[in-house]
């Protein structure tokens, strides 16, 4: 009976503990396609942003202001990968993921003082840096 | 003539304030990453709304009381206290995301940190509060919020396929993000069918001395006017769901936002999604101090009105100052506009079945509405809200936690 009981009450706690586990793996890696999905979405508004300033559709306000907000928005991205375990950042995948917000990153402050600098050619070249994304259908 | 001219006047501004904070930042947000599926959501949240601004100037009309007042009057202050504080939290963490939204306007155009904006727009906000009566500030921010038309002027130019825009207003579940997708669809709800309006709506109709004879034209503006302003909301959906979402651009901001208008308008793009979005943000931000007070005067039984001299009616002056300035403070510890309005328009469904059960007491009462109660089909849409709204307030909170 009191076998019984122990077994039950170590079911339970496996069973917990695995149900923590498969959370824990399913919330990374959701954690993770989120922050891929917002590393495309930042690439995607550097570039529109780029090309419209380019194309004198928009204000050199604008794209400031447009830069620091993608900065600070790819910096909270960057903190969060890096607030991820230890052993999940020791992945390909994350540890590409940390490279390309990097790469990203690099681009911003080239951009940023390219357009401070009103210096077109290099927008450009910076822009040429980021690949455009696959189209989406809505 | 004079009437026509005047129904005229209540439909266009009743269009032209419809956008605001919550209603372009969720329909943005929701047209970049689920394209034209949550078109149903706004149709369904617009019908909602005309509908309950209809029973609410109906009550007022009528009854010669408001929405506040009626409930204090029929199931006593007690009764009233749990929705009145619960939409007193809400209508300031509102009021803290539309003077966050005109400052962010502000910063899109001029630069700088929109924190530097706040003040200005507060002091904004209480110099238009103190010195102008109600019929100039419905009507001048109606009218000058009518530039949010541009939405739609975009979304017809954009030419997007009409078979599947009009599949987005069949309800259907998506094949990814389910939670994101309920979220945004309770997000809607919430966004549109905001219960400060519906006070609002039905205090107006005193404060202009509206009575039975103008029933027909409360109830052409409820319907036509949130009809063709529910269109400008999904109007901003569609403009986002075509222009941002094939290019993968997610809004978790207004910058990124502001890019949807740019294809159509060019170098006019900003600059009227600036505007749309500062002169919707402010004129909800009147609304919503204004509300505060009317809430506060009716609740308590204060002479109110903004129509009244301020030294008449000095306590609900007091409290429409207080309620800017509490905000003001809450919106310059720097709380991301964006991010405060997805919450607050959301929590909002929480209290819709709080405020929507007196209302279904009310609109059968012949005491107050006489022989205008309620029909058989309305009291079944205010049973349904009431349903559906305790069962949104259930799940709403865990769909916060995972969606936003």
């Amino acid at each position: 009976m009191q076998l019984s009981r122990n077994s039950h009450a170590v079911g339970c706690l496996l069973a917990v503990a695995f149900a923590a586990f498969v959370c824990g793996c399913g919330s990374q890696q959701q954690e993770f396609d989120k922050l891929r999905a917002s590393l495309t979405s930042l690439r995607a508004t550097t570039a529109a942003v780029g090309n419209a300033w380019l194309n004198g559709q928009v204000s050199t306000v604008y794209i400031r202001t447009t830069l620091d907000t993608t900065e600070a928005l790819l910096r909270r991205d960057r903190e969060t990968l890096l607030s991820m375990p230890p052993d999940s950042l020791s992945d390909p995948a994350a540890r590409s993921l940390g490279e390309a917000q990097g790469r990203l990153a690099r681009v911003l402050a080239a951009l940023s003082h390219a357009v401070e600098a009103n210096d077109a050619t290099a927008v450009r070249t910076n822009l040429a840096f980021i690949a455009a994304p696959r189209p989406r259908v809505p | 003539v004079k009437k026509l001219a005047n129904l005229m006047l209540g439909v266009t501004t009743s269009i032209g304030s419809f956008l605001e904070v919550g209603s372009i930042s969720t329909a943005a947000t929701a047209g970049a990453e689920f394209g034209f599926a949550l078109l149903w959501a706004i149709a369904l949240a617009g019908i909602i709304l005309a509908i309950l601004t209809e029973m609410s100037g109906r009550l007022s009309a009528v009854s010669r009381r408001t929405f506040v007042a009626a409930v204090r009057e029929r199931f006593g202050i007690h009764f009233l206290l749990v929705p009145i504080l619960a939409e007193a939290v809400i209508d300031l963490l509102l009021l803290t995301a539309e003077i966050g939204g005109a400052a962010v306007a502000i910063r899109l155009l001029i630069g700088l940190g929109f924190q530097w904006w706040i003040l200005p727009v507060s002091a904004l906000v209480w110099l238009v509060l103190w010195s102008s009566t109600f019929s100039l500030i419905e009507n001048g921010l109606g009218l000058l919020g009518c530039v949010t038309l541009c939405f739609v002027v975009s979304a017809w130019l954009l030419h997007p396929d009409v078979a599947t825009v009009a599949h987005g207003f069949v309800p259907t579940l998506p094949n990814r993000d389910l939670t994101r997708y309920a979220f945004f669809a309770v997000s809607i709800v919430g966004a549109t069918v905001s219960p400060y309006l519906l006070n609002f709506y039905g205090s107006g109709m005193i404060e202009e001395e509206s009575g039975e004879s103008d029933l027909a034209t409360n109830r052409i503006v409820a319907g036509v006017g949130m009809g063709f302003g529910s269109v400008t909301a999904m109007a901003v959906l569609v403009t986002s769901a075509v222009v941002l979402g094939p290019q993968r651009i997610l809004v978790n901001s207004y910058e990124q936002a502001a890019l949807m208008l740019v294809p159509t308008f060019g170098r006019y793009g900003v600059l009227l999604f600036a505007l749309s979005l500062g002169i919707g943000c402010f004129g909800a931000a009147v609304e919503l101090a204004l509300n505060g007070a009317y809430v506060a005067g009716q609740s308590l039984g204060w002479t109110w009105g903004v129509n009244r001299k301020r030294r008449e009616a000095a306590r609900f002056t007091v409290v429409f100052s207080g309620v800017i300035l509490a905000s003001t403070a809450l919106a310059m510890t720097g709380v991301d506009p964006l991010k405060l309005t997805l919450i607050s328009v959301a929590l909002t469904v929480v209290i819709m079945p709080l405020v929507v059960l007196p209302f279904l007491v009310l609109m059968n009462d012949p005491a107050y509405v006489k022989a205008h109660t309620n029909s058989p089909v309305g009291n079944g849409i205010l049973a349904a809200l009431t349903i559906v709204g305790a069962v949104l307030a259930v799940i709403v909170i865990p769909l916060e936690i995972l969606g936003s």
